[in-house]
């Protein structure tokens, strides 16, 4: 029975035990610099993709999920008018957020602009929309305005350091999340050969599709290429295990760091690689200042 | 909740505690179910959950790069403008004038995936209808042989099977429809024939050969098959005026690698 009650306190303290909202606020700002981005990005392509006639029918996610749930407020817009005052409207959005301004309303706001321009664009969608997705969800119910905000520029925010579990809690989601889609997107390449026999990551860097930066001169340092991807393996598969021990905790962000900037840089894929970053954040602990209790 | 844990009473901790599990098995059964899972155990459970993965845009398998970094799907298409000249695009294309800022191009580049696996994951209609007669032809054999309950459940099979496929291929036409009617709209045009290719990963050894990524030997098949054949009226789109033509034909492709002759009515390698 002692043991019950050590692995109940144990899950409370790792729950319940309030949290100040300072990581949460630089998180905030990138997710939701990234975020702005997303949808900025989105403007040229905007009736082309997302119009009411756009490349991808709307109902294309209700139809490949089956459901109906899979909801878009852009599938209700008709009007081409209509569309880009929306859009303008969630980029604003999304601005006001990263800013810290707000955020009661602006977080929930993002993360449901997020979910919605995901069920629309399903079929042009990729990682980076998965993690904004996750982040932007977990962020809206954090008290995550406090910090690195334009309120605090302003002087109208006295109580910066307001610590309460509904912010640990967030940062808890954020950390579990992450370790699932490394460990998932690990356990998914031990199923592959290449991952084996140390080519994976030529494949990647041979790809003329995704190649932003020639990286093939390491066709003739293929020992290179084969510690990168045995790195790479090493490092998704044991990321859920590593990353919490204080010892090894740095060791993996710093891993990750060039992991993601390397295909952020090399693979043009630099908003999936930052906002990977930016979710690794979660475990920095020098920011992270958990209120010791009384 | 409250500002200390010692604050949140014992009953209020078990609750939320009981939410947070519910949470975490709602999250986990995304990647163990998708792309695959285990049919007895946890796809019935995704699918249980599956009203919240759709509206919180969850469940996803999060492989990315797995099983294998694998090759590259192009949608080469091919247009006829009103004077009957040909020209041909292709998509994605790094060097296009659509592709700014970069994540635009990789928008692109998911498109020309999803349109491949679509057609890679649904089997030609030739191939269902086979195996469709050789389950029915089993499940009569069932009869038959006096075991009711079987037959009537690969008949049940059978009849769910060509509803699924038929939605299937409504979608997947839709999708190309739409897009060659996009690529209409950008390019001008009077008819656009879709084709899909792959370009394949070159060997270490070809590169240090002297090999460049780009070369066609790489691309794959040599004759793409077509996907989809329209005109303007088939796809419900206005004819366009003269000087609407004239304008849109002198429009960038995304690719400008060559003109066709009018009279060649297939696509030329790239």
């Amino acid at each position: 029975m002692n043991w019950i009650r050590q692995v109940e306190q144990a899950w409370d303290r790792f729950w319940f035990k309030p949290r100040g909202g300072e990581t949460l606020g630089l998180i905030r700002l990138l997710t939701g610099l990234i975020v702005a981005y997303m949808l900025l990005a989105w403007t040229p392509l905007l009736t082309t993709f997302l119009g009411a006639d756009g490349m991808i029918p709307s109902a294309y996610s209700q139809q490949l999920y089956g459901s109906k749930l899979a909801w878009t407020h852009l599938g209700w817009i008709e009007s081409g008018s209509l569309l880009w005052t929306v859009h303008l409207v969630a980029i604003v959005m999304a601005a006001l957020f990263a800013a810290g301004i707000g955020t009661p309303v602006t977080g929930p706001l993002v993360a449901l602009l997020v979910i919605s321009y995901s069920n629309r664009a399903t079929g042009v969608l990729f990682g980076l929309d998965q993690i904004a997705a996750f982040l932007t969800l977990y962020l809206s119910f954090a008290d995550c305005g406090e910090s690195f905000s334009a309120n605090r520029w302003l002087g109208s925010n006295k109580e910066h350091r307001r610590s309460n579990i509904r912010n640990n809690v967030a940062i808890r989601l954020i950390q579990i999340h992450l370790c699932v889609v490394y460990l998932f997107a690990g356990l998914g390449k031990c199923q592959g050969a290449t991952w084996w026999n140390g080519e994976a990551i030529w494949g990647a860097i041979a790809s003329y599709e995704y190649q932003t930066l020639d990286m093939t001169w390491m066709a003739d340092q293929m020992w290179l290429v084969s510690i990168a991807t045995m790195v790479v393996l090493f490092f998704e598969v044991s990321y859920a295990a590593l990353i919490w021990p204080k010892l090894t905790r740095p060791v993996m962000l710093l891993l990750a760091v060039p992991l993601h900037l390397g295909v952020g840089l090399c693979m043009g894929m630099l908003e999936f690689g930052l906002i990977m970053l930016v979710a690794n954040l979660s475990f920095v602990d020098f920011l992270n200042w958990p209120e010791r209790s009384s | 909740m409250g500002e200390d844990a010692q604050q949140l009473g014992v009953m209020t901790r078990r609750l939320f505690s009981v939410a947070l599990l519910a949470w975490l098995v709602v999250l986990i059964l995304g990647p163990l179910s998708n792309p695959v899972g285990s049919e007895h155990l946890t796809k019935p459970l995704a699918e249980k959950v599956s009203p919240l993965h759709r509206l919180l845009f969850m469940g996803h398998g999060y492989r990315f790069f797995a099983p294998d970094p694998g090759p590259s799907h192009l949608v080469e298409f091919e247009l006829t403008l009103a004077d009957g000249t040909k020209k041909e695009g292709v998509f994605p294309d790094a060097q296009g004038p659509m592709t700014f800022p970069r994540l635009n191009y990789h928008r692109w580049f998911m498109l020309s995936e999803t349109i491949w696996s679509e057609h890679a994951m649904t089997p030609l209609p030739a191939d269902v209808e086979r195996q469709q007669k050789q389950l029915l032809e089993l499940a009569t054999q069932k009869a038959l042989e006096g075991n009711r309950e079987t037959a009537s459940s690969i008949r049940a099979e059978v009849e769910k099977s060509k509803t699924d496929y038929a939605r299937a291929r409504q979608r997947i036409d839709t999708l190309v429809q739409q897009v060659a009617k996009g690529l209409l709209r950008i390019h001008g045009g009077e008819k656009i024939k879709l084709k899909l290719r792959e370009r394949l990963i070159p060997y270490p050894a070809d590169v240090r050969d002297g090999s460049r990524l780009t070369d066609t030997r790489f691309l794959s098949p040599q004759q793409p098959p077509v996907i989809g054949e329209f005109s303007r009226r088939e796809l419900g789109m206005e004819m366009l005026p003269r000087r609407a033509v004239a304008r849109s034909s002198d429009s960038p492709l995304p690719d400008r690698r060559m003109d066709v002759e009018p009279t060649e009515g297939q696509g030329g390698q790239p």
